[in-house]
């Protein structure tokens, strides 16, 4: 045991570093998040979340959200990190803080859908895929 | 210059190759503790060149540490995965200047070794379990609308139609309201460009798992480094992540023992290499 711990405290480093990136894994099979961010060294192995696209459905608009968009509200700056962080981690928890900032009349609901590009390699055709939608 | 490193020791060099790294991170962030970070900049800029010896104090690294943490922990989703690996690369340095003397170098090269597995374990990882990577249709999608070997592509002409005219069609598709079951052909023999992909996809996944196992069970140094220097220089023509190829370079350095100066060169060469590129804003930081 004292032996064990010893080691532990010798390679502390790799060790946080390699329960950082399982975690990150686990949130990458579990929670949507991109492999590209989080510490997980999946950068390079599935496309990169800025050529996902956010759509939102509201008051019979529908309409892409771009990350260099500004969100009528909030500041330029956080109008580009909510939507980026809702590309690269498209769970509910985000989706649902886009929704609150971008429903201004809680009379309608907004349907915000992230969509992903894909590209079959066998006849190259270009598709997108739906990752993520919600309703609120 | 060859002397030169031969009397330095691992430590001092890697003291050295990890500031500049850290000073190049500071000098391109834009994170909001700005102020804070020109501070750091320059006690970075006067350690370098009037007093060495701030470099080696648990002080400077704590501080660095300290800086890291607060960009971590403010943008954990947001930063490059190389950032993670300059902090725990800078929490090592720490680690390693709280041992004896005696015994800093031993501890540096086993867990500078130990991170290098690490970042190659799951980097290899990720792509096995990524559906997207193992069909080919990642390295597909770079290969049509642009994205990899930038530095050569660029100067052939065909290339550069060729991935323009695909990116004008996929924008103007992307412009229309979404359909699961709508799709567009893009330009290209579907047969070279698969057959390229797969190639392609599968040469990486072999030659990153190849350095790992090197790595985890060769014993010869010198085809560790061989292997290391390859998988950067292959990095570099691929894609110019500066950023990530300096932090692979300083933890080449950690690496090298007494005898491989030629190494510790090389290394020392790159790292210059990649700083210049990320201060001349070419390649990524």
């Amino acid at each position: 045991m004292a032996l064990n711990r010893k080691k532990i405290v010798k390679y502390f480093v790799p060790i946080l570093m390699f329960l950082v990136a399982a975690f990150q894994l686990f949130q990458v099979n579990n929670d949507g998040l991109t492999r590209w961010k989080g510490g997980g060294y999946g950068m390079y192995s599935e496309i990169h979340y800025s050529y996902y696209e956010v759509w939102i459905t509201y008051q019979g608009e529908i309409k892409e959200i771009k990350h260099d968009e500004k969100i009528e509200g909030i500041s330029s700056r956080r109008s580009r990190r909510l939507i980026l962080k809702v590309k690269s981690f498209p769970n509910n928890r985000n989706l649902r803080a886009l929704a609150k900032i971008l429903k201004k009349d809680e009379g309608y609901p907004i349907t915000i859908q992230v969509w992903k590009p894909k590209i079959n390699i066998d006849n190259l055709s270009y598709s997108r895929v739906l990752l993520k939608e919600i309703t609120e | 210059m060859k002397k030169l490193l031969q009397n330095l020791n691992l430590i001092d060099i890697s003291t050295k190759a990890l500031s500049l790294i850290f000073f190049i991170y500071i000098f391109k962030s834009d994170f909001p503790h700005r102020r804070f970070s020109i501070f750091f900049l320059l006690i970075i800029i006067f350690s370098l060149f009037f007093n060495q010896k701030i470099l080696s104090k648990i002080v400077f690294w704590v501080s660095s540490i300290i800086i890291l943490s607060i960009d971590l922990t403010t943008n954990w989703y947001r930063v490059a995965n190389h950032h993670f690996v300059l902090f725990f690369c800078c929490l090592l340095f720490f680690f390693v200047l709280r041992q004896p003397k005696h015994k800093q170098q031993d501890y540096l090269q086993n867990n500078g070794r130990s991170i290098l597995l690490v970042l190659l374990f799951f980097a290899s990882i990720q792509k096995l379990l990524s559906p997207t990577f193992i069909d080919g249709s990642f390295v597909g999608q770079y290969l049509t609308s642009g994205g990899f070997f930038q530095l050569i592509l660029s100067k052939i002409e065909s290339c550069q139609n060729y991935i323009a005219s695909n990116r004008t069609i996929i924008t103007e598709f992307n412009s229309q309201v979404p359909n699961a079951t709508e799709s567009i052909q893009l330009n290209g023999n579907p047969k070279i460009i698969s057959t390229i992909s797969l190639i392609y996809t599968y040469s990486i996944l072999i030659f990153e798992s190849l350095v790992f196992y090197v790595f985890l069970r060769v014993k010869n140094l010198n085809i560790r480094h061989y292997f290391l220097i390859g998988l950067i220089i292959a990095v570099f023509i691929s894609r110019l992540e500066c950023g990530f190829l300096s932090l692979l370079c300083f933890l080449g350095i950690t690496q090298c023992n007494e005898k491989q100066s030629n190494f510790k060169l090389i290394y020392i060469f790159l790292i210059t290499l990649f700083s210049a590129l990320i201060v001349l804003n070419v390649g990524f930081h």
